[in-house]
């Protein structure tokens, strides 16, 4: 535990000229988006004492926006603590960052009275941890965007409206990208601060079997590894992955909780995407017989480690095992594929996305601090702070656009993978995943083959029942 | 020592059938006292209850008499408890303050938590948690009626009323005797008197008052609340705090036996019960055997070999199991794919298509022989080690003077071996019956109720027990948890299990009649 953390200083110290560097091109950024980026409130209609909507464009501090809110007084807050649950691996990186927060420069030393008390949770976990006990959970948490309607519908999360939040909500509205603080938005208001944007997948492949224009088409993919009695790793059997060529060719994902309609499945698009998915699944061995043209590997890393030790010709990459600056030398990164629909066209492989937001406990006895906090760790300097420590995915506009973000090679596969073919992981019912998987294995198993699709007893499954 | 009269017992005996009628119609005689045992305990329910009414109606009585033929101390105790024994004197001042104390605690639990919840008990509350600005302009959340709340709190509430109700009663016993003890010119009982009263002619009372009350807490009103809840539509759409649930009677024991979730519950339990049949015989007869191997005569190092079968006992199941999944795991190469199927196709060069066989989720019937064969692995240790003492107690004699009658060793096992061990472990058999089909460790760890198809609608898992079921729709996503069906499954894997522990009882009972082996 401790080697850990020293590790990390060490890490720390060792980025901190980055850092540095990157901390002056924000200050000189942010003048400019500042300025560029308004405009962005959404309208409701007005509410009795908190702020009205169209007040969001006076943001002008939208770091710091309580420098705007005229009822905030930079009076001490009285001593509490803020109880954060956030991913181990963050963990020291936000310390630094809450050290500053409660330094005595820092509003002179408004917040010097909180104690911040950091737990490690990661934020997969958080929604069952608040299932047991909403109040007993933290002040402020780390949550996937998947779970975000849930979160809402559950009221865990403090809306960010009324007389401080809405400030907030302005800010947020300004200063990151309507595609990540969208899913966070309900009736004109913001529920949680976006945080990270780097959730999904992209192609990983060997520079020295493939070249960038072939890694650009599946058929190309599964007929060089043929050839060259190597596989292509993709986890058709894991929900996450399976829908890809139904993106593909076209289905709209209406994932709406329990409310959520998947009639679009048994579409005629839905059919091309169930047709391909069975053709590729069963693209059967390579030359000698033994090696299967696509395989499935569960293994963290699986992709990028098969590349390197050479069983693998290419293969579908998560964010968080992404390639190393090293191993990038042998692996390139790409977009996903395009592959060959049942009318003859070629058709980019969809997939999804998502990302990480920090939320604020509605029960929570501080909120108004918490809520401080929580823009404090999400703001354009935390998140410079967090892409410099763990080449995070900004959801910062300003962020977005620094150099050293834009050349991360990660990152930019990414982009192109959600700007080709990327569908927001929004609120999907367990049951979408179980009935999806549960198709897959009856591909495998035979049960569902070309001319018996079974598309509408999937979709059955995956829609949960409303009663 | 002579099971001659054993034989005479049985009447079916009698008659000159072969093997296998007698043994059906051993089996049919045994369910048919099974089913008369039910019978009798369904015909006693309406005089049971009539007692029941009776016994009610004599307490009310009682409490009249007493009332009647108290004096003004003892009719101020129906209003003060304790009031007849502490007002006479220092000697009843803990008995008393006891009785004072339990009224006092019941007036301010029902004041300030029971009542409340009681009252809401009908509806299961009346209003969502919401959002509003409060003094200071902030837009912040209120509670609602947390209907879980109100339906715990509220069985709990009863408990406690009726324990009350039993104490109130005690409470102007003791006061009526108290005043007949002075009116007889009896001295009145001191602490030391009482104390000894609890420790011998109460003292049945005194001893299991804890272990009674710590069941009571722990297992019944958690079950209560469980069974309640099939009555409810709690599931994701309706769970608190932030939504309520309410009583929706049988709407879901509707929606579990009918459609595809009767299909699927008729399947489960059908699978449940060959599972738990297999699991259980194979088990018992594999261990039986090899302890007979083991204590052979002939057979060396007889300590060696059955610590070699007790290390598994020693290894968690946990451990064990997870080690046998990924052993049997199973890719579509050869590279991928798990131990067993490297062996079979590195070392003896099997070919069943490349990577092998999927073992545990490919084909229904190779999954579900496999989660039986490895529970044999795991489980056959545990017979063994009880069969092997059973062995060693089998007296010599009865061997030597088969022999001398010329009996072979199959002879020898079918008339002495198999039915001393069947006399000690018939009742255990039943037992492990019941405990493999709520075995959730083997199937959990081994498959996770796979392999999966989608059937109508449903995702059915073909080596899913009906507990690993209710697991999957309860706990494996909690966003999606279906809390009333699974406490309907609940209550049908109950009623079953309940059933076969019937069946253990009559068994039980009738074994220890027949007295035979002693």
């Amino acid at each position: 535990m401790h080697k850990q953390l020293k590790n990390h200083s060490m890490e720390e110290n060792m980025k901190k000229k980055l850092l540095s560097l990157l901390l002056a091109s924000v200050t000189a950024l942010s003048v400019a988006g500042g300025l560029a980026a308004c405009n962005n409130g959404s309208s409701n209609s007005g509410n009795a004492a908190g702020l009205d909507p169209s007040e969001f464009n006076k943001v002008t501090h939208w770091d710091d926006p309580m420098l705007d809110n005229a009822n905030a007084n930079n009076d001490k807050v009285e001593a509490c603590t803020i109880r954060v649950w956030a991913p181990v691996e963050v963990i020291p990186t936000y310390t630094a960052l809450m050290n500053e927060f409660t330094s005595d420069s820092y509003h002179d030393g408004k917040y010097s009275n909180v104690t911040i008390n950091f737990q490690a949770m990661e934020e997969g976990e958080v929604r069952e941890n608040l299932g047991t006990d909403a109040s007993a959970g933290a002040d402020v948490f780390f949550f996937p965007s998947d779970h975000m309607g849930d979160f809402i519908k559950s009221n865990y999360l403090a809306p960010l409206r009324g007389a401080t939040g809405s400030y907030y909500s302005a800010a947020i509205t300004q200063r990151d990208s309507e595609t990540t603080y969208a899913p966070a938005m309900k009736d004109g208001y913001c529920y949680a601060f976006p945080t990270t944007s780097d959730n999904g997948y992209y192609l990983v492949y060997n520079k020295n079997d493939l070249t960038e224009t072939e890694a650009g088409s599946l058929d190309t993919i599964i007929a060089k590894a043929k050839t060259a009695n190597k596989s292509f790793m993709y986890r058709y059997g894991t929900g996450f992955y399976a829908a890809t060529f139904f993106f593909g060719e076209g289905v709209e994902l209406d994932a709406n909780g329990a409310d959520s309609d998947f009639s679009s499945f048994m579409s005629e698009s839905g059919e091309r995407g169930a047709k391909a998915m069975i053709k590729y699944i069963n693209s059967g061995y390579c030359q000698d017989g033994e090696t299967p043209a696509i395989i499935d590997l569960g293994a963290n890393g699986a992709a990028v480690n098969g590349i390197i030790d050479g069983t693998l010709i290419a293969g579908v990459c998560g964010a968080w095992e992404a390639p190393t600056k090293e191993q990038q030398a042998t692996v390139g990164l790409a977009k996903l594929p395009t592959f060959t629909s049942v009318d003859g066209s070629q058709k980019q492989m969809g997939s999804f996305f998502g990302g990480k937001y920090c939320g604020v406990n509605s029960s929570s006895q501080n909120q108004q601090v918490a809520m401080a906090v929580a823009n404090f760790l999400t703001n354009t300097k935390a998140q410079t702070t967090r892409f410099a420590a763990h080449q995070a995915g900004p959801t910062n506009k300003v962020v977005s656009n620094l150099n050293e973000v834009k050349e991360n090679a990660p990152l930019a596969a990414l982009a192109a993978q959600v700007a080709a073919g990327g569908v927001l992981q929004g609120n999907i019912p367990g049951t979408w995943w179980s009935g999806l998987e549960t198709y897959v294995d009856d591909i495998e198993a035979g049960n569902i083959t070309e001319t018996n699709l079974g598309l509408a007893d999937m979709v059955a499954a995956m829609t949960p029942e409303k009663a | 020592m002579g099971n001659s009269d054993r034989s005479a017992t049985p009447t079916w005996k009698q008659f000159n059938h072969p093997w296998y009628a007698k043994l059906g119609l051993g089996i049919a005689g045994y369910f048919k006292n099974v089913g008369i045992m039910i019978w009798h305990v369904i015909k006693s329910i309406p005089f049971k209850l009539w007692a029941l009414i009776l016994a009610i109606g004599h307490g009310f009585k009682g409490l009249w008499l007493r009332f009647k033929n108290g004096d003004w101390r003892t009719r101020l105790s129906y209003l003060i408890m304790g009031f007849g024994n502490f007002s006479r004197g220092p000697k009843q001042f803990i008995v008393g303050f006891l009785y004072l104390a339990v009224e006092a605690l019941f007036v301010v639990f029902m004041v300030f938590s029971g009542a409340g919840y009681l009252v809401k008990l009908g509806t299961l509350g009346t209003i969502d948690e919401y959002f509003d600005y409060d003094a200071n302009g902030e837009w912040v959340k209120f509670d609602g009626d947390n209907s879980l709340k109100i339906l715990i709190f509220s069985v709990l509430a009863i408990a406690i009323i009726i324990f009350f109700i039993i104490m109130y009663v005690q409470n102007t016993k003791s006061a009526f005797n108290v005043q007949q003890r002075v009116q007889n010119g009896q001295g009145i009982s001191s602490p030391k008197d009482q104390f000894n009263n609890a420790m011998n002619d109460n003292y049945h009372i005194t001893v299991l008052a804890l272990p009674v009350l710590g069941v009571l807490i722990i297992t019944v009103l958690p079950l209560i609340c469980n069974i309640l809840v099939a009555f409810t539509n709690f599931n994701y759409l309706h769970s608190p705090p932030s939504d309520r649930f309410w009583w929706t009677g049988f709407e879901a024991f509707k929606t579990t036996f009918q459609g595809s979730y009767g299909i699927l519950l008729w399947r489960t339990l059908g699978w449940t019960l060959v599972w738990a049949f297999f699991a259980t015989f194979t088990n018992f007869f594999f261990g039986m055997f090899l302890a007979m191997i083991i204590n052979k005569k002939s057979i060396k190092m007889k300590v060696f070999w059955r610590t070699c079968f007790v290390i598994v006992i020693a290894v968690p199941d946990f451990v064990s199991l997870m080690m046998m999944g990924q052993f049997f795991s199973y890719s579509n190469s050869n590279i991928y794919t798990g131990a067993f199927n490297h062996i079979i196709i590195e070392w003896f060069h099997i070919k069943t298509g490349v990577g092998g066989v999927n073992w545990l989720g490919g084909e229904a019937w190779v999954a579900r022989i496999m989660v039986i064969v490895i529970n044999l692995w795991r489980g056959m240790p545990f017979t063994m080690l009880s069969t092997m003492g059973i062995l060693m107690n089998i007296p010599e004699d009865l061997y030597e003077s088969s022999r001398i009658d010329g009996a072979g060793p199959v002879r020898r096992f079918i008339s002495i071996t198999f039915p001393y061990i069947m006399f000690v472990m018939g009742p255990q058999l039943i037992t492990t019956f019941t405990g493999n089909i709520n075995n959730f460790n083997v199937i959990f760890f081994l498959t996770g109720g796979g392999p999966f198809t989608n059937i109508g609608g449903v995702r059915y898992g073909a080596t899913n027990l009906l507990i690993t079921w209710l697991y999957s729709l309860t706990m494996q996503d909690t966003a999606l948890a279906r809390y009333n069906i699974g406490s309907v499954i609940g209550i049908f894997t109950f009623i079953i299990t309940a059933f076969f522990a019937l069946i253990v009882f009559n068994s039980s009972k009738s074994n220890t009649q027949e007295d035979t082996f002693q």
